[in-house]
């Protein structure tokens, strides 16, 4: 019997300790690309949320306890977002999680927050149907695609008011199609009418046939929705072109490569970004935000960094809000959290999306600058 | 559209059409010799192009040197393949299928090679020119374009000096018409087969320097260009010459003109469907149609 009772005093001890363990501390799953093509958005991923929740630890904690960041890899690839979304939200026990980089990813993720009913803050996910999907449980820190090409729309109207006729050049696949229409809807509304609708394939060198179509419909100014590489080429041949009328680019210009291949070309160039230390100014939990990210990582933050250091604070604020580690109120409080963030103030809409404004950046001297200014 | 702009847009033709027409020569020539359909030229094309960029920055080469040094990495990149990979294919009885199937292996391993070593973003020419474009009239004409046009069309009269009054030269032609024969009269094959290789690969070196100072070096450039080339070969009629080099700056021409006057949606289609209606009507394509009026 004591024999009996010593073990159970000690199986009983080590449950409390285990117990103790378990419920001492709060936990946030964050999951992305750790590995594969894509690690360095994940990396920058894991960077801000670590940074942030040791800021918020060394502090005292989150509800008097410690926060722990549980991570996980999806590899960039949807079906194994799913199963790390899942052992995130029900092996793990965490109260919320965030993730992932890409869009597929994110949207496959968002099937496991809704049954599990963990909430979700998708990070740089920027496909519109993520959040139109009526799941209660997913958020985004990403400006959704629609809305940046609507935002570049606002922008033309209010930066060359008068100037009416629109040149389209894209590539011809989801993302430039998607850019475009989204432009187009908003851009109706001000009564912008294209003059000429240009494709190319992806991995294409050479546009002159598309350049010279765009300069012989003579429009007021050209949106283009290329990524980097293409779309610094572009900006080559369009001076070799004469094609004077001013370029408004998307975010997938937004890549520093853009500005090395392209410079000197680039220069006058407007484009859409989610991030860019040259439009924060101002805004001082942005300017704080790139201190920090300098003095503790050595470099300079990416769009990924600023994004998901406002989906960790917008966790954070929702999680103290709730006062609890109940799923539910967290989730219920996410919709009213608002605060100062990297990018502006931060809100979450209807849908679940942040309620900020596009950032845009004017490319002058092979730099970017404030393209509002 | 006005004369100037016309000419504009002749001279992009003529400059991407003679970068075909470089990468299509070797491929003709390495199909004459050996019956090979040399997936891997595009590639070839490609080491070129991002070694060049890498001599020229290491080395800080003036722009001919680095045309010369693309070439000739271009050149022992191919005779490199053609001894270490496709002859040792040859000497164990592979069928020639199999050994077609093998260039599109050696296309996929330089990409993978060249990723891992050279990195996966592409990189940019320096600027290799003092000025931004030459005006004749209206018309605004690139330097690069022009340079490639005409250093393109040195190269391509070099091979046919080369193949018409050299020793090797004739020799190659010799073997590729006729190898039991020209073995015969004392031709060594195995030697004419990778001087084959070499010249193919110097060609290639020299579209790829020309084409990277245009865009960017990558490793991925070499894959789009090369099945271009390939459809211009075919276009020219496959195994001729000169029907490579008419081939490329035809197809050149009619991807610029038919993406401006047609649509830019169907840029790469309507090549493709000009290679389609030329085989069914001309089956040897325009080499053919040079034979029959003959």
């Amino acid at each position: 019997m004591v024999r009996m009772s010593l073990v159970a005093t000690v199986v009983s001890f080590g449950f409390a300790v285990l117990a103790g363990n378990a419920f001492a501390q709060v936990k946030i799953g964050i999951f992305g690309p750790m590995t594969g093509d894509a690690a360095g958005y994940g990396q920058s991923l894991r960077e801000a949320v670590e940074m942030v929740v040791a800021d918020k630890n060394a502090k005292g904690g989150l509800l008097g306890q410690k926060i722990q960041v549980v991570v996980g890899d999806d590899a960039g690839k949807p079906e194994q977002a799913v199963s790390v979304a899942k052992r995130l939200a029900s092996s793990d026990n965490v109260v919320i999680m965030l993730g992932s980089i890409s869009s597929p990813a994110s949207l496959a993720a968002s099937q496991v927050a809704q049954q599990t009913q963990t909430a979700q803050i998708v990070i740089s996910g920027t496909a519109q149907r993520i959040t139109t999907q009526g799941n209660p449980w997913v958020f985004r820190s990403a400006v959704p695609d629609t809305k940046l090409a609507g935002d570049l729309a606002d922008f033309v109207n209010e930066k060359f008011a008068g100037k009416k006729k629109v040149a389209f050049l894209y590539v011809n696949d989801d993302f430039g199609r998607g850019g475009i229409e989204g432009f187009k809807a908003r851009a109706k509304n001000y009564g912008i009418e294209p003059v000429a609708d240009e494709k190319y394939t992806r991995g294409d060198l050479d546009f002159t046939a598309q350049l010279a179509r765009i300069k012989n419909a003579n429009p007021d100014f050209v949106v283009e929705w290329s990524r980097y590489a293409e779309g610094a080429l572009i900006a080559k041949q369009r001076l070799q072109a004469g094609i004077g009328a001013p370029f408004l680019g998307s975010d997938g210009a937004a890549h520093p490569k853009y500005l090395e291949l392209g410079t000197p070309s680039v220069n006058g160039v407007y484009y859409a970004t989610h991030f860019s230390p040259s439009t924060v100014a101002g805004n001082k939990t942005g300017e704080a935000f790139i201190e920090r990210v300098k003095t503790t990582l050595k470099k300079d933050p990416d769009f990924v960094h600023a994004q998901a250091f406002d989906a960790i604070t917008a966790a954070i604020a929702a999680i103290e809000k709730a006062g609890s580690t109940d799923k539910t109120k967290i989730r219920d409080a996410l919709r009213t959290v608002d605060f100062d963030g990297a990018r502006g103030r931060f809100k979450f809409d209807q849908k679940g999306d942040p309620e900020l404004v596009t950032h845009i950046v004017l490319v002058r001297d092979g730099k970017e600058t404030n393209g509002r200014k | 559209m006005g004369a100037a702009q016309l000419v504009e847009l002749a001279v992009g033709g003529l400059a991407i059409g003679c970068i075909y027409s470089l990468i299509a020569l070797g491929m003709t020539m390495i199909i004459r010799a050996t019956g090979i359909v040399h997936f891997a030229q595009g590639e070839v094309m490609m080491v070129g192009s991002v070694l060049g960029l890498s001599a020229l920055l290491l080395l800080h080469l003036p722009f001919l040197a680095v045309l010369l040094v693309g070439m000739a990495i271009a050149g022992i990149a191919a005779v490199a393949i053609e001894l270490g990979i496709y002859r040792t294919l040859r000497m164990r009885g592979t069928p020639l299928a199999n050994i077609i199937i093998a260039t599109i292996g050696v296309s996929i391993l330089l990409q993978n090679v060249v990723q891992l070593a050279w990195g996966s973003e592409p990189k940019s020419y320096p600027k290799l020119f003092a000025t931004d474009h030459y005006t004749f009239g209206a018309a605004k004409l690139s330097p690069q374009l022009i340079w490639i046009i005409v250093l393109g069309v040195v190269v391509m009269l070099a091979l046919q000096a080369f193949l018409r009054w050299t020793r090797t030269g004739i020799a190659m032609q010799a073997a590729a018409q006729d190898p039991e024969a020209a073995q015969l009269m004392g031709i060594n094959l195995t030697r004419s087969t990778a001087i084959t290789f070499l010249i193919g690969g110097v060609l290639a070196g020299a579209a790829g320097v020309l084409l990277g100072s245009m865009f960017f070096a990558s490793f991925s450039m070499g894959f789009l260009p090369g099945i271009k080339a390939f459809v211009a070969a075919t276009l020219g009629g496959l195994g001729s010459i000169g029907g490579a080099m008419v081939g490329g700056i035809l197809f050149g021409l009619l991807e610029t003109f038919g993406a401006v006057w047609i649509s830019t949606a169907y840029k790469d289609a309507i090549g493709m469907v000009l290679l389609i209606v030329i085989l069914l009507v001309f089956p040897q394509g325009l080499a053919g149609l040079v034979r029959r009026g003959r």
